[in-house]
């Protein structure tokens, strides 16, 4: 049945014969098809034969014998959000009123109704449940377009199964971020994030057009470098003409070699991505992120990098902003989507304002050797003047670790909380003297196997031997103050080392409940 | 009968660290020098879910000054961490340590 046959179908739910012939009447002569029924139930019998999107409003009385208006409201609710119901009370009875408008009623009429006015509502009535449809229609194309773009983005990714991590998260129904992966030949991968401008069902389409332009160059051979090209002389000879900019492509690529163990990357636009290696140790890709494709004619050059067994992790803006909000490093949140863990979504709908789309390659040699297990969560320089900024910056680490780890036991956590500040307010006093121009490196690695966690902190210094067995004893018995810090670290993590003449120091803590060993 | 002098009591509102320390020794030192009768001088962490090694020197610093006057320090704390802590680093050797 059309909508607009629909639209002209009321039904009227009174136990009043008289009322309900009076308003058939009036309803009739405005040229509404009017279904009459004497209760609640013969309405739900009669909308669960007829179907509710064949009406186009309903009319009921409050007051029946049986059920009320109200719980005919309800059951339309429940049943069909699109559908108006207006119902008729009789004078004075507000608090029916206010709780049918809660409920989700269109209108109220007071008793008695005349014909224009009961004319006037059921038009409106009928307006609203169109209008209503209408909406319904284009958010379920919207929904139809979203599962598509998942089901292609799975499809797009199965060529790295069992290497690739893909987390993916439009801001509505569907989204302008996508990431695909091809298989060049048996060793040779291609992956591409990318991030169309907006995040409508506009930028979907386009994010699927550019899609399919990379597809069918590399089916046919092209290069990295080609793609890219392509794309931006589409953007800015097709959409972008003139001064004119409609529309950008943020997009990182990279091709992997995984017999030779390298990588070569293309960034255009995309937070700059990172690579770590077989114990966890991140590093980013390149410096500041080059303009979006469509811009400029110039493209950045193609980064090239040994591999070493690690991982690589690149996502679109969503998540860097999203990680920014929340004050915690993206790494992190990376691996908290990615490993689910527990449900990332109540933080993501509390703090992600953009389309969210982010991969974790595995990038060892051959498919039977070992996996990595090491996770980068953080990799973060600091100058010696941001010493000052230490609570803050412990507050940074805290929330990054318990965003990646939601279970970790929050003893153990104090420890490693503890020893974390120690280590780099050392590096930063001691090891950068405290100087804006002198920096420390800070790197944290989950090993989800061993479930344990590794830190480690470097500073540019000239670096200073300990001793620690003298160290510790003379400043217990004597309570002196010196080398406290290195002795609480020594203590807590259950192995510490420090090499490159002190100015680089490792930790690694065990994340069981159990307690850490006492000395 | 003269009954024994009560504890001085010391509390530290939070986490006993290198931003902090110097606050809180200010406070102990102007708390001991506005009272001279006590003998046993009582710091709470119960508050404190961390102490870091600034945190430990002011601890060993006022163990040190309450010693050298005859008195002695005893330490309330709530968290299995700093009791940790204060037994690697044998402060609890040289105050007397209570959960509580």
């Amino acid at each position: 049945m059309s909508d607009a046959v629909a639209s002209l179908r009321v039904l009227m739910v009174d136990d009043d014969p008289s009322a309900l012939f009076i308003y058939k009447t009036h309803l009739v002569r405005a040229g509404y098809q009017v279904f009459c029924v004497p209760s609640v139930s013969a309405a739900k019998q009669l909308l669960e034969t007829e179907k509710t999107e064949t009406f186009g409003a309903i009319v009921t009385d409050y007051w029946m014998p049986g059920a009320t208006g109200f719980d005919l409201l309800r059951y339309v609710r429940q049943v069909d959000k699109t559908l108006s119901v207006i119902m008729i009370t009789a004078e004075g009875e507000k608090e029916h009123v206010a709780l049918s408008l809660r409920e989700g009623a269109q209108n109220f009429l007071d008793k008695p109704v005349s014909g224009p006015v009961l004319r006037e509502a059921a038009a409106k009535a009928v307006e609203a449940t169109q209008r209503q449809r209408r909406l319904r229609a284009t958010d379920d194309e919207a929904k139809a377009l979203g599962d598509t773009q998942r089901l292609l983005l799975g499809r797009k990714t199965s060529a790295l199964e069992g290497r690739l991590r893909l987390f993916s998260r439009p801001n509505g129904q569907a989204g302008g971020d996508f990431a695909a992966a091809y298989a060049l030949d048996e060793s040779h991968f291609f992956v591409m994030v990318s991030d169309v401008s907006g995040h409508d069902l506009k930028a979907a389409y386009y994010s699927a057009y550019l899609q399919g332009v990379a597809h069918g160059m590399l089916d046919r051979g092209a290069s990295m470098e080609q793609v890219f090209r392509r794309m931006n002389a589409l953007l800015i000879d097709e959409w972008n003409k003139g001064s004119k900019v409609e529309l950008s492509l943020s997009a990182c690529a990279a091709v992997i070699d995984l017999y030779r163990q390298s990588i070569h990357i293309l960034n255009c636009g995309l937070p700059i991505p990172y690579l770590s290696d077989l114990e966890g140790w991140a590093s980013t890709i390149g410096e500041a992120k080059a303009s979006p494709l469509g811009w400029f004619d110039e493209l950045p050059g193609v980064l090239n990098r040994k591999l070493d067994g690690g991982l690589l992790a690149f996502w679109s803006d969503g998540l860097e902003d999203t990680a920014q909000h929340m004050k915690v490093s993206p790494l992190a949140l990376s691996y908290r989507v990615h490993t689910r863990k527990q449900d990332p979504e109540p933080l993501l709908a509390e703090h992600a304002q953009d389309d969210i789309v982010a991969v974790f390659i595995e990038l060892s040699a051959k498919p039977d050797a070992p996996r990595c297990t090491r996770f980068p969560l953080l990799d973060e320089t600091y100058s010696g003047a941001q010493a000052a900024n230490i609570d803050e910056i412990q507050s940074y680490f805290e929330r990054s670790i318990l965003l990646a780890i939601p279970d970790l036991d929050l003893v153990v956590l104090g420890d490693i909380v503890l020893c974390y500040r120690e280590a780099l307010l050392n590096a930063l006093r001691h090891g950068c003297q405290a100087k804006p121009d002198r920096f420390a490196i800070l790197k944290v690695a989950f090993d989800s196997k061993a479930n344990s966690l590794h830190i480690l902190i470097q500073d540019d210094g000239n670096g200073h031997l300990f001793d620690f067995d003298t160290h510790e004893t003379v400043a217990a018995d004597q309570l002196i103050a010196e080398h406290r810090g290195l002795v609480l670290v020594k203590n807590l993590a259950s192995r510490m080392h420090l090499s490159a003449r002190g100015n680089r120091l490792t930790m690694d803590f065990p994340l069981s409940s159990a307690q850490p060993p006492n000395p | 009968m003269s009954s024994a002098p009560s504890p001085i009591s010391c509390p530290v509102a939070g986490d006993l660290t290198s931003t902090t320390a110097a606050a809180y020794r200010a406070l102990i030192d102007q708390k001991l020098a506005s009272n001279t009768s006590w003998s046993l001088v009582e710091l709470d962490l119960r508050a404190s879910r961390m102490v870091d090694s600034v945190g430990l020197n002011l601890l060993v610093s006022v163990i040190k000054g309450v010693k050298e006057k005859g008195g002695s320090v005893r330490i309330l704390i709530a968290h299995p961490n700093i009791q940790r802590i204060l037994a690697f680093t044998r402060i609890d050797k040289h105050a007397e340590v209570r959960m509580a």
